[in-house]
């Protein structure tokens, strides 16, 4: 049986963030510079928001944390564990579903 | 929503919730640092001062909204929290149920070793007395600790006082109609021991184990607030 994902939207942050922490480890505000940058500021939201999300991902094991000083500054540093890429792997194939089948709808003007 | 003006603020409301305090303070910590950030980040653009920090809290986000966010995610992140009705409202009863049979099975395999139950029992009538009072204390104790327990998990599980509240409420509200009775043995009767539900109110409602869950939550409630403010003072002062 297809597996359908109602809550597909709702994961778009948790695909983001852990696309960036797969490659390096970062903390928040890094975090949400990276996605401003990459996405050229058209995800915009309240920066704070990335805190539970990285705790939730945390408590759920698909990121890790640690303390570091870093020019005299104390910032916590996240990065993606084996079980967080595992899901990135998934997230990413049903946000390429998802594209493909919205770009068939949109008869290819957004491809 | 209402606005939260400071992280400190934050902080309280977080604490308020039940939430524990070695969460709260690494959420406010990186919340600060954050803001830190992006005061330095105003500061590159030109900004001092009060424009600084109002930059600063604009780009954060509404911090009340944020507190929200903060419990629903990590209730999401855990079993119970993500099942509270089921957890605080059923749970308790099979657990009590599991409880006084762990008890009675206790009871009844120590018995068998000293030789209580047989029709020479080994026990004198004082000493049926005192078993008697022990099987009561018992009792009173899994109407105290099983509430307990569940303050305990709903704090654990980011469920917050308000489930507390609600688990301790319906274990009161279930003592009132649980009835445990241990009759000592006379003359030619044997010791009885009865366990049940009724809906009979009146002279069989024991007030203790009504009352008991309600003390047990108002204990919780202060020490628990009292332990969280002492941690967030501790980790304060270590920052």
């Amino acid at each position: 049986m297809k597996r359908t994902n109602p809550n597909f939207l709702n994961g778009v942050p948790e695909l983001l963030v852990l696309q960036l922490l797969a490659r390096q480890e970062m903390y928040g505000y890094e975090l949400v510079k990276a996605i401003q940058d990459r996405t050229s500021e058209k995800l915009t939201f309240g920066e704070g928001c990335i805190y539970p999300l990285l705790h939730w991902l945390e408590e759920n094991k698909q990121v890790i944390s640690r303390r570091q000083e870093v020019e005299g500054r104390n910032r916590t540093y996240y990065s993606a564990t084996p079980r967080g890429k595992k899901r990135l792997e998934e997230l990413s194939g049903e946000w390429s579903e998802v594209v493909a089948g919205v770009n068939l709808l949109m008869g290819g003007q957004h491809a | 929503m209402r606005k939260i003006e400071s992280t400190a603020a934050l902080r309280r409301k977080l604490i308020g919730h039940g939430l524990p305090a070695g969460y709260v303070c690494r959420a406010v910590r990186e919340l600060e640092e954050h803001r830190e950030d992006l005061r330095e980040e105003a500061r590159e653009q030109g900004m001092q001062g009060a424009d600084a920090n109002r930059y600063a809290d604009e780009k954060l986000g509404n911090l009340g909204a944020l507190a929200k966010t903060l419990c629903q995610s990590m209730r999401r992140s855990n079993w119970w929290g993500r099942h509270p009705f089921f957890t605080f409202c059923f749970l308790p009863l099979p657990a009590f149920v599991m409880g006084s049979f762990l008890v009675a099975l206790v009871l009844g395999l120590v018995g068998d070793l000293y030789d209580w139950w047989g029709p020479k029992s080994a026990l004198s009538e004082d000493d049926w007395v005192d078993l008697a009072i022990a099987v009561k204390a018992f009792y009173l104790g899994l109407h105290t600790a099983i509430p307990f327990w569940f303050c305990w998990l709903a704090r654990n599980s980011f469920c917050g006082y308000r489930w507390a509240l609600v688990t301790s409420v319906l274990f009161a509200l279930h003592g009132t109609l649980h009835r445990l009775s241990f009759d000592i043995p006379g003359f030619k009767s044997k010791a009885t021991l009865t366990w049940g539900y009724t809906f009979e109110t009146g002279a069989g409602i024991d007030p203790a184990t009504a009352l008991v869950p309600l003390v047990g939550f108002a204990l919780f409630f202060v020490l628990s607030r009292r332990a969280n403010q002492d941690e967030v003072r501790l980790r304060g002062a270590a920052a």
